[in-house]
């Protein structure tokens, strides 16, 4: 029944790494909406315009990253069929259900996302509001039916076995009928929040930490930061949960999670350490804990991976250091949650702005929870394995026969470089986009107030054209002034020479120097420059050396602020 | 996106020649990887769907430009449609004539009457492109484009790939009713959600220019709050007694806050217990399912406890 594939570990890895770069996009897919709503109830109950502000920009992001996900999740589903034709020949009449529903509710988001992101303004604020809901319904709809299809592969029923393949199907028992699957999706589904709030917060964390502390910086950290806060402690639980489910229906798997060879009575913890073939040597060994874990009875037996032929025993290092990897960062996550609920909820410090290592700490737990995200998944992917169903079809009786597999995982390779550097580049336009002026913050003190002319202090060099250049990392953009005359070669002299910011800022033209030059009157009245420069020295922090670019742009006759 | 957007359907169309014309064996991988789509058949198939695809875009963007302002954008669509009418019109009878020599025969029974449809319905496009009346040339166009592929359904039935029919490969019984079961459930979820899109879309409530907000007055006759003018102070309105108020820097509760905050806390406090106890003490799955409910009332109500409203 094997074809012949000599590249079967490179398609795993195909598949490997296509999931991993989708799954961080399903958790904005899950949570995101839910959050973007939240922000514009509360416009819709305060009339606070922040929080309509905060919503708007965090549905471009949204809508960015669904895009995004569009193009990943579509890479998935062909490579399902074309990486792994027999799993779907022999057992797509078992799970093809779920990715059916799955359709419908990725039509209905996109239908939905679209008219929420593009409804603003343009529709009554309540039927907008309305129109978000099915966005988070779908994404949940979603997610759940995928997943119910990876439970399935987990515990396969619902189905008879003849001659290699399913007979007699029920696709509904099989898919949500199995116990596996709960515990599975509400954990990916807390995992979520996690993600998708962490990696927010720290985005909010790191305008923190460079002076940036606006209401807008401070709402946005509150409503991200919150959520996964919430979130993480309760994933230990949840968590809990999830394993003694596999305990229960997948002993194998636990067996190499904790690197248990042989069934034991009253199994000891092992935490960090190396599995050698037939122990965890160099780990800290709690006893009895494994046991009680798994069963609540500290001298329950824990199946060993000697239950099964070594031929059917998952790589016990990958799936043990994946899972030891979640669960540390998961535990980690947990406490930077409760410090921060704990400094929110107490009275003596509720207002009191956040420590900077506790900033930190939540700029290092995005990145901290995708890693747990990926690691949980390859816990319960490579610990499935030899199995692409668990104890009926193996993973190399599905895999294609075709050749060209390097070929295809070079090319996907390089599309998720690009996809990468893609989405990096939208998220920066994005995070660019000028705040509405009364959002705008200042640096930390916020003593920088509006400059009264409406101009900034952003790199505005005197350039060599008559004109003025805004400059951000290098790049120069040139803004013609033609209209002001005149070459500004006393200036241009000045500013490069002496009109310098004293810390912090390399090469900068002083403001008031700028004005004092009367180089600043060469801009027409109609062109300003969008926001205050929240970088200015006197933040004392100095730790600034690259500020955001921001655009010149001309205002709209009449409007003095630009939403 | 010039280039994606003629690959998408040339290889579609490839893939279509290729199990028209039986180059698709069954097994896994039974077949050539490249020859089996890459071949003069095939090609000409990813062709016939490139001007299928450019046909309809020209005939769909004629009708929407009439909703625009500009003359010029009609006029250009207008043209397009006309050329890519003929041009799609020509290569598909090219296509016929070599997929009858290749093993697909849409010459005979309801292939023909089909092909006939789609021959009318394209001559009518043409016509009504001419004579500038696109909302009914919208229809008659995909009229034709969904009757070649009628056709070529009809032509090949009952096979699927050589060897195999569509009564074989079909799934049994029971996943064919939860299909249909599925997308009956679907289509009652989708079709409403499609027919708002379009009539959003199609009344331009999407495109009318975002500078351009509603007006107070509007939102107000939408039930939506009246927005802070741009130059009066940000903050939240201090209307209800449930809401905290911040003054200079101090933070002031109504004694109502208090007992709302008391209310979501026990809430929190519950369902944390609560939903622990069950989630690690219980293994029923319904006792599971309460759990996570208490779990998720627990998060709802510390994350507004912990929510900073006036963003301090």
């Amino acid at each position: 029944m094997d074809s012949e594939q000599h590249y079967l570990f490179e398609a795993r890895q195909i598949q490997a790494l296509s999931l991993s770069v989708h799954i961080p996009l399903v958790c904005f897919g899950i949570a995101f909406p839910v959050l973007v709503l939240f922000a514009e109830w509360r416009y819709l109950r305060t009339g606070d315009d922040l929080y309509r502000v905060l919503a708007k920009r965090w549905s471009r992001i949204m809508l960015a990253l669904f895009a995004v996900g569009v193009v990943t999740g579509t890479i998935l589903s062909f490579e399902l069929g074309v990486l792994w034709p027999q799993w779907i020949a022999d057992f797509g009449n078992v799970f093809g259900l779920g990715f059916t529903l799955e359709g419908f509710s990725f039509f209905v988001e996109a239908i939905f996302i679209g008219i929420y992101a593009y409804g603003w303004e343009r529709l009554p604020p309540r039927f907008h509001f309305a129109c978000g809901i099915p966005v988070a319904i779908a994404g949940v709809a979603g997610s759940f039916f995928v997943i119910s299809v990876n439970a399935w592969m987990n515990h396969p029923s619902g189905f008879t076995l003849r001659d290699g393949r399913a007979v007699d199907v029920h696709p509904w028992q099989a898919l949500f009928a199995n116990p596996l699957f709960f515990s599975e999706y509400i954990h990916m589904y807390f995992a979520a929040y996690i993600v998708c709030g962490f990696l927010m917060a720290g985005a909010y964390a790191w305008a923190f930490l460079r002076g940036r502390r606006g209401r807008y910086e401070r709402t946005a950290l509150s409503v991200s930061l919150g959520a996964a806060s919430v979130a993480a402690p309760l994933q230990v639980v949840v968590g809990d949960w999830a394993a003694r489910d596999v305990a229960t229906y997948q002993p194998v798997k636990l067996a190499a999670m904790e690197g248990l060879a042989t069934s034991t009575r009253g199994a000891a913890e092992h935490v960090l350490g190396w599995y050698n073939g037939h122990a965890v040597v160099w780990g800290v060994e709690i006893p009895r804990l494994l046991s009680l874990l798994a069963y609540h009875n500290p001298n329950a037996t824990v199946q060993g991976l000697d239950v099964v032929p070594l031929g059917d025993q998952p790589p016990v290092n990958v799936v043990r250091l994946a899972f030891q990897t979640m669960v540390g960062i998961g535990t980690l996550l947990a406490v930077i949650g409760l410090v921060y609920l704990f400094l929110r909820l107490r009275p003596a410090t509720r207002s009191r702005a956040l420590p900077r290592w506790l900033l930190w700490a939540v700029l290092a737990a995005g990145p901290l929870s995708v890693v747990a995200l990926i690691a949980g998944w390859i816990t319960t992917e490579v610990g499935r394995q030899p199995w692409i169903v668990y104890d009926v079809m193996r993973v190399s009786s599905a895999v294609t026969g075709a050749g060209g597999i390097p070929v295809g995982y070079g090319t996907l390779s390089v599309v998720y470089v690009l996809l990468a550097v893609i989405v990096w580049a939208i998220l920066r336009r994005l995070a660019r986009v000028p705040l509405p002026d009364q959002f705008a913050s200042a640096a930390s003190g916020g003593a920088e107030g509006v400059i009264a002319d409406g101009l900034c202090s952003r790199r505005v060099h005197p350039g060599r054209d008559g004109g003025l250049h805004a400059a951000g990392r290098g790049r120069l953009r040139r803004w013609p002034v033609d209209a002001a005359g005149g070459r500004p070669g006393r200036a241009q002299d000045q500013g490069r020479g002496q009109a310098r910011d004293g810390t912090g800022v390399g090469g900068q033209p002083r403001l008031a120097d700028l004005r004092a030059r009367r180089v600043l009157d060469r801009i027409p009245g109609g062109i300003r420059v969008d926001r205050l420069d929240p970088g200015h020295p006197a933040d004392g922090r100095g730790g600034r050396h690259h500020l955001p670019r921001r655009r010149l742009r001309a205002a709209r006759p009449g409007h003095v602020t630009n939403r | 996106m010039a280039l994606s957007s003629v690959l998408t359907p040339f290889s579609l169309g490839t893939v279509v020649g290729s199990i028209a014309t039986g180059r698709v064996p069954v097994g896994n991988a039974a077949g050539s990887v490249i020859t089996s789509w890459l071949n003069v058949p095939s090609v000409l198939i990813g062709v016939v769907a490139v001007a299928f695809s450019g046909y309809l875009a020209a005939v769909y963007l004629a009708a929407d430009s009439v909703r625009g302002t500009d003359p010029g954008l009609t006029r250009a669509f207008r043209a397009r449609a006309l050329v890519a009418g003929v041009v799609s019109g020509a290569v598909a009878l090219a296509g016929l004539l070599v997929m009858r020599h290749s093993g697909l025969n849409l010459t005979s029974g309801l292939a023909l009457v089909m092909v006939a449809v789609s021959a009318v319905a394209g001559l009518a496009t043409v016509a009504l492109c001419w004579r500038s009346r696109f909302q009914l040339a919208r229809l008659s166009a995909a009229l034709a484009v969904a009757a070649v592929v009628a056709g070529w359904a009809a032509a090949q039935a009952p096979r699927m790939l050589p060897g195999l029919t569509v009564t074989q490969a079909a799934a049994g019984r029971s996943t064919l009713i939860a299909l249909v079961i599925a997308v009956a459930c679907g289509g009652v979820v989708l079709i409403p959600s499609l027919a708002l899109l379009y009539t959003l879309f199609l009344r331009g409530r999407l495109d009318a220019p975002e500078s351009a907000p509603a007006t107070g007055a509007e939102r107000v006759a939408a039930g939506g709050p009246d927005p802070h003018a741009p130059d009066t102070a940000p903050g939240p309105r201090t209307g209800g007694t449930a809401r905290t108020t911040s003054t200079g820097g101090t933070v002031r509760t109504t004694s109502t806050a208090g007992r709302a905050s008391r209310a979501w806390a026990t809430v929190a406090v519950v369902g944390l217990l609560a939903g622990a106890g069950l989630l690690v003490f219980t293994d029923p799955v319904w006792l599971h399912g309460l759990g996570v409910a208490f779990f998720l009332a627990c998060a709802v109500s510390t994350f507004r406890l912990a929510h900073d409203r006036d963003g301090r």
